[in-house]
């Protein structure tokens, strides 16, 4: 991709990114439910801010882990929601509330985010193992059916366990588990999700080079240098983690992790020098036009959870990729 | 420098290749010839380090030297290697300033371009845009150079992977390995490739190639190794080993000694029967 049209892509990136800002800034629902769209009065700007900045984050986590799993799997079809991860997280948080509702509130002190690791890890590591060909190599469509499947059981679970917990715990969670971009995040959860967005697209640029040799064979890759199985360690590890952080932060989101990655190669080209930086910015303008989406939604009684325009919007996208083959066009 | 495996046992999945004695040259092309299935790719792959012995060894010997000689050009992350080194122990930074490997498929990364791929060969040392363009020159892909290599054919894809070797050389470089390359080339390409695999012996590489064409074969090869099902049926000059009485028993079809065509005769597969029975 030339220079020129690179540039032309982050303008474009840039225009898309703060006009998303703008509108969920602005949108907002008077007393009766009804959508406005005006300057925020002086004691809801306090929430609009706090829910710029709750998607700001989750969507550049997610939009980072999408775009670090298509590099680990050569699959561009892969992202934290269609293999599993998000579902994990969401089925670990569940059951740590569950542990605490009976063993005492103090067994959640470290906050949903180590129960949300432990469960994109586990879902990952689930969805690895059963996706392998017959060959020890990687099928990119059995990888993404065994996701998904590992995503439906771990959905499942989180439901049941939900279901188990005192009555009066069971909103928040339930609210959290369709997915919510909060206008009041938890300090905890906002200080590592910031830590986690910033090393990962610092550590994305600085050895873009060798992500992107990541993109040949194993035996490519080994013979130019690349240390290989270190490097997916470390995929395997950050992209878990940056899934788990989005999801203890704005509970399971589809497809923003998917559609993220494409948006921002599209528009900067494929290397990861740029493209980390473009799909953390692509992750947060999604998820925050889609929180914005929501608002227009004729809802009065209730508001509507944003995973729902995520699924509704992300659904289509994918298929249209698989269509295309995507998959194999990667795998040449 | 001398790359030796001795008594070396290599397991490759399921299968095993060896007891392997044989010896590659620097300065000479060593042909790997053998049925498929023979044990061609995991000898390749074996020399690379990219497969470590189970047992027996795979060592490299530098002569001092040739040491000294490099040391002088040496770049800051220069590698530094005894005299005698274990292959299997090198590490991933070594390996790419110590050898290049084309793979027999090689992969390409969705949405590069040409030159972006031939650059990928310089990941592990320092950025080096003439020698790209030389390597991209010398392969013929220099005018596509900003063409995305999934629009290219299965043949100037192995062009690139080829170039993408050349661009990662370096005053340490010792190794080419380069995996059955012949089989999606045309003509003028495969004529270009033994050109500039006996170019790159020349300038003190070891080469090593695995083929079926027998043609290529002989007209570039110092040495031969025949592997059959995972054994090694013999090594040592090409013109020892490239002659019917090895290749006849391995292949199951009759080889012929064609005089006169070049400098020296090729040892070919010529099998008249089918054609005669029409």
């Amino acid at each position: 991709m030339s220079a020129h049209r690179t540039r032309i892509g982050w303008v474009v990136l840039s225009l898309l990114c703060v006009s998303a800002m703008a509108c969920r800034f602005l949108v907002g629902r008077d007393a009766v439910g009804q959508w406005t769209f005006a300057w925020p009065s002086s004691d809801s700007i306090e929430w609009r801010v706090g829910a710029l900045l709750s998607g700001l984050l989750a969507g550049a986590a997610l939009s980072l882990s999408g775009i670090y799993l298509q590099t680990l799997l050569r699959n561009p079809l892969a992202s934290p929601f269609v293999l599993g991860l998000s579902a994990g997280s969401q089925a670990c948080v569940a059951a740590a509330y569950w542990i605490a509702a009976i063993g005492g509130p103090w067994l959640l002190m470290g906050g949903a985010i180590l129960p949300a690791t432990v469960g994109a890890l586990l879902a990952l590591g689930v969805t690895l193992y059963f996706g392998r060909g017959k060959g020890g190599g990687i099928d990119p469509i059995s990888l993404v059916l065994s996701g998904v499947i590992v995503g439906t059981v771990a959905a499942a679970l989180a439901s049941l366990i939900e279901w188990l917990l005192p009555l009066e715990m069971r909103p928040a969670l339930a609210g959290w588990a369709l997915g919510r971009v909060p206008e009041v995040p938890e300090l905890s959860v906002v200080i590592v999700t910031v830590i986690t967005v910033f090393a990962a697209i610092f550590i994305g640029i600085r050895k873009g080079a060798t992500l992107d040799a990541m993109g040949l064979s194993d035996d490519e890759s080994a013979s130019i240098g690349i240390h290989v199985s270190r490097v997916r360690l470390y995929l395997v590890l950050g992209s878990s983690v940056l899934a788990a952080v989005a999801t203890a932060l704005c509970g399971p989101l589809a497809f923003v992790g998917l559609i993220g990655p494409h948006m921002a190669r599209s528009c900067v080209g494929p290397r990861h020098r740029v493209s980390v930086l473009a799909a953390a910015i692509s992750g947060s303008t999604l998820l925050i036009a889609a929180d914005a989406v929501r608002h227009f939604a004729p809802a009065s009684t209730g508001r509507l959870p944003v995973g729902v325009i995520c699924a509704l919007a992300g659904g289509p996208f994918f298929l249209v990729l698989l269509r295309r083959g995507a998959a194999k066009a990667w795998m040449r | 420098m001398t790359l030796q495996f001795e008594h070396a046992l290599i397991h490759n999945g399921d299968f095993v290749l060896g007891p392997l004695d044989v010896q590659f040259q620097s300065g000479a092309v060593t042909v790997v010839i053998g049925p498929n299935g023979g044990g061609k790719s995991t000898l390749l792959r074996a020399a690379a380090g990219l497969l470590s012995t189970h047992s027996g060894s795979a060592r490299l010997q530098v002569e001092h030297a040739h040491r000294a000689h490099t040391q002088v050009s040496s770049s800051p992350s220069a590698l530094s290697l005894d005299t005698n080194q274990e292959l299997a122990r090198i590490t991933p930074s070594q390996r790419a300033h110590l050898l290049s490997f084309v793979p027999q498929r090689p992969e390409s990364v969705a949405g590069f371009s040409v030159r972006t791929s031939v650059e990928l060969g310089r990941v592990a040392m320092r950025a080096d845009a003439p020698r790209v363009q030389l390597a991209m020159e010398r392969t013929g892909i220099a005018a596509l150079a900003d063409q995305l290599v999934g629009h290219l054919s299965e043949g100037q894809r192995h062009r690139v992977a080829f170039a993408r070797a050349l661009a990662q050389r370096t005053a340490q470089t010792q190794l080419l390995i380069v995996d059955e390359p012949t089989s999606a080339l045309d003509p003028s390409w495969t004529r270009t490739l033994a050109a500039e695999l006996r170019h790159c012996a020349s300038e003190g590489l070891a080469v090593i190639v695995a083929t079926h064409d027998f043609a290529f074969a002989g007209a570039i090869a110092d040495d031969a190794v025949a592997l059959s099902q995972g054994k090694v049926v013999g090594a040592g000059r090409a013109q020892d080993i490239l002659v019917p009485n090895i290749l006849q028993p391995i292949f199951n079809v009759p080889f012929r000694m064609v005089e006169h065509l070049a400098a020296r005769p090729l040892c070919l597969p010529i099998w008249a029967d089918v054609m005669n029975a029409m």
